[in-house]
């Protein structure tokens, strides 16, 4: 495979460019590694540990499971969330695109419900 | 009072030559109203939209342009490896230009004839592999221009020729069998890198073991792979392909020397090695497998260092030859690597047990035990520009000049800067120092030198000039003093215009 190694662990779910560089140092593998090039020994040990790590569906349902649990026990955080109105106390007096339109009432309704 | 008419709408009024308008479909109407634009001038009436259109929301309101289409050139892609192959590929002959009449070849005798000093001496064609093999031709010389490749016999090259004789034991006897270690500094252009392909090339004419490092920088920029050796403290790595790379590039250039030595140490690392096996087999043996090629090239080390055969491999032992080492691009080994450790902290060049182990040469007082010729050179268009480099060398220069290390003068590292101590402590003399390394700066060509070189344009056909003593001082000036790059970009100016002005 043409790819390096580095390319291709960054295509997972919560593995960035930091999280990869540190992988691949664990295991000495150098930057521009392909993957064709990977030792059988490596290719092993590569893959007994990102079966460890929380990764892919399992980070996603872990994101959602977060925000979930905020909304129900009625958090700040969570009723920005509902609302789909910024979280993290940015300005929304300018800069903000609504989440629905003003003037639709059944939007309204539905986030006001949450 | 100022009419309250308009001239301009007047002018309406008068009837509209007829002949002169384009026939429309529209039915005319005599008489305009003020202030309207005739019907036939008139733009057509935009459609009306649906007045209950509902406003898009969300939706950035700025610029928003075509993006222009790529357009597909056809045909395929360049295969892999295509382009880089075209990049580095090295063109030795011109067939346009002329062929130089009378040229010598670069030979033991030239090569130290101070008669033939300012001239071009041609490259032995049986050496061009050779050379080739080491990777001496780099890319961007101008090797293209010329009928065939050839180098300034220059000051520094008659007396780096007679030093080879000398350790080669020819004449001064005093110095067979010695090492000298030598740093090429110099500025962009000065000719670093011919100098140690004229070196390869005397060393391959002298029939000595020739090892060469073509770019240093291969090795830090994390381009090859690499493994930690297990126990090693501090914990050093080593980098089997191109270690394997290297042993490729030392049998080619070598396989007559390789296979008329044969092994004469043990080496019990090494189970598949027969006794009876030549140096050629030996290093071959790390070429298929990257796994051992570090070990192989320890062993094939420590063969062309022997000095006497272990016992019971007396029988065919041969004397071995002095070595060249040739390292380009010294600098990128004085910082911290690409590479990074186990805990992600950078691995210092040093660590790599490759770059070590050719560091090293340097700080041993008889690193190479049949004597030899250590030339590492530094880059000045490629070089990651180390701190502490620069200071270790300002006091190599100083301990030459006869400054102690005790004056006020002597270099010192800027305070609070973070002068590499490693490297500070790698071109610091030892306490007995047999063979200190010397630091050699390549100049410029003197005038007559000059001379020589731009008279090898002319005469290859390159330069429509009457060279005289007037010109070449010109040029000389211009060039910095003789710096021999700047003076081959004359050559090849001058070539252009000529042929622009045809």
């Amino acid at each position: 495979m043409r790819a390096t190694v580095e390319m291709e662990y960054i295509t997972f779910f919560g593995i960035g460019n930091n999280s990869s560089a540190r992988l691949m140092s664990r295991f000495n593998i150098h930057p521009t590694c392909r993957v064709g090039e990977l030792a059988n020994k490596q290719v092993l040990d590569l893959t007994a540990v990102l079966s460890e790590m929380k990764i892919e569906n399992d980070l996603r349902r872990e994101v959602l499971n977060d925000i979930k649990r905020m909304k129900e026990t009625g958090t700040y955080r969570g009723r920005r969330h509902a609302l789909g109105l910024p979280v993290r106390g940015q300005r929304t007096r300018t800069q903000v695109g609504f989440p629905f339109p003003l003037c639709d009432i059944s939007a309204c309704a539905v986030s006001q419900r949450h | 009072m100022a009419s309250s008419w308009c001239w301009n709408c007047l002018s309406r009024l008068r009837p509209t030559p007829r002949a002169l308008l384009p026939p429309s479909a529209t039915p005319r109407i005599s008489s305009a109203p003020f202030h309207s634009t005739a019907v036939h001038y008139a733009q057509p009436a935009k459609k009306k939209g649906n007045s209950l259109t509902v406003m898009k929301h969300r939706q950035s309101t700025s610029l928003r342009r075509k993006k222009k289409k790529v357009a597909d050139r056809g045909g395929r892609p360049p295969a892999v490896g295509e382009r880089k192959a075209l990049r580095k590929r090295i063109v030795l002959s011109n067939p346009n230009a002329l062929e130089v009449e009378g040229m010598l070849d670069l030979s033991p005798e030239t090569m130290v004839d101070s008669r033939l000093r300012g001239t071009v001496l041609g490259l032995p064609v049986p050496m061009i592999d050779q050379l080739r093999a080491v990777q001496a031709f780099k890319p961007k010389q101008g090797w293209s221009i010329f009928r065939r490749p050839g180098t300034v016999l220059r000051r520094d090259t008659i007396e780096m020729g007679r030093l080879f004789e000398q350790i080669s034991g020819e004449g001064d006897a005093a110095k067979k069998g010695k090492v000298v270690k030598k740093i090429v500094t110099g500025m962009k252009g000065s000719g670093k890198t011919v100098h140690l392909l004229q070196a390869m090339a005397m060393g391959f004419m002298k029939k000595w073991a020739v090892i060469t490092i073509p770019d240093a920088r291969e090795l830090v920029s994390g381009e090859t792979a690499y493994a930690a050796i297990e126990g090693s403290d501090p914990l050093q790595y080593v980098q089997p392909t191109a270690t394997s790379a290297l042993l490729t590039r030392t049998v080619d250039a070598n396989r007559e020397l390789l296979a008329s030595l044969k092994v004469s140490q043990k080496h019990p690392a090494l189970k598949m090695l027969k006794p009876s096996s030549t140096l050629e087999d030996l290093a071959k043996l790390g070429f298929s497998d990257p796994a051992v090629s570090w070990r192989v090239f320890q062993a094939l080390w420590t063969e062309l260092t022997a000095t006497a055969p272990a016992a019971g491999l007396e029988k065919d032992f041969q004397p071995r030859p002095p070595m060249l080492v040739a390292v380009d691009g010294l600098a990128h080994w004085m910082t911290e690597s690409a590479y990074r450790s186990a805990e992600f902290k950078p691995i210092h060049a040093h660590d790599l047990a490759f770059v070590h182990h050719f560091l090293s040469l340097l700080k041993e007082s008889d690193s190479l035990k049949n004597g030899g010729l250590l030339l590492y050179a530094t880059s000045a268009s490629n070089n990651p520009n180390p701190k502490a480099l620069n200071i270790a060398l300002d006091r190599l220069a100083a301990r030459q000049a006869g400054i102690s290390a005790s004056s006020p003068e002597y270099p010192q590292p800027p305070a609070y800067s973070d002068a590499d101590p490693r490297v500070l402590d790698l071109l610091q003399p030892a306490e007995k120092a047999v063979s200190p390394v010397e630091l050699q700066t390549l100049g410029g060509l003197t005038r007559e030198e000059a001379r020589g070189f731009m008279e090898y344009f002319a005469r290859s056909g390159l330069l429509r000039e009457i060279i005289n003593d007037q010109w070449v001082s010109e040029k000389w000036s211009l060039s910095g003093g003789g710096i021999i790059g700047e003076l081959e970009k004359f050559g090849r100016r001058l070539r252009a215009t000529a042929s622009a002005s045809k």
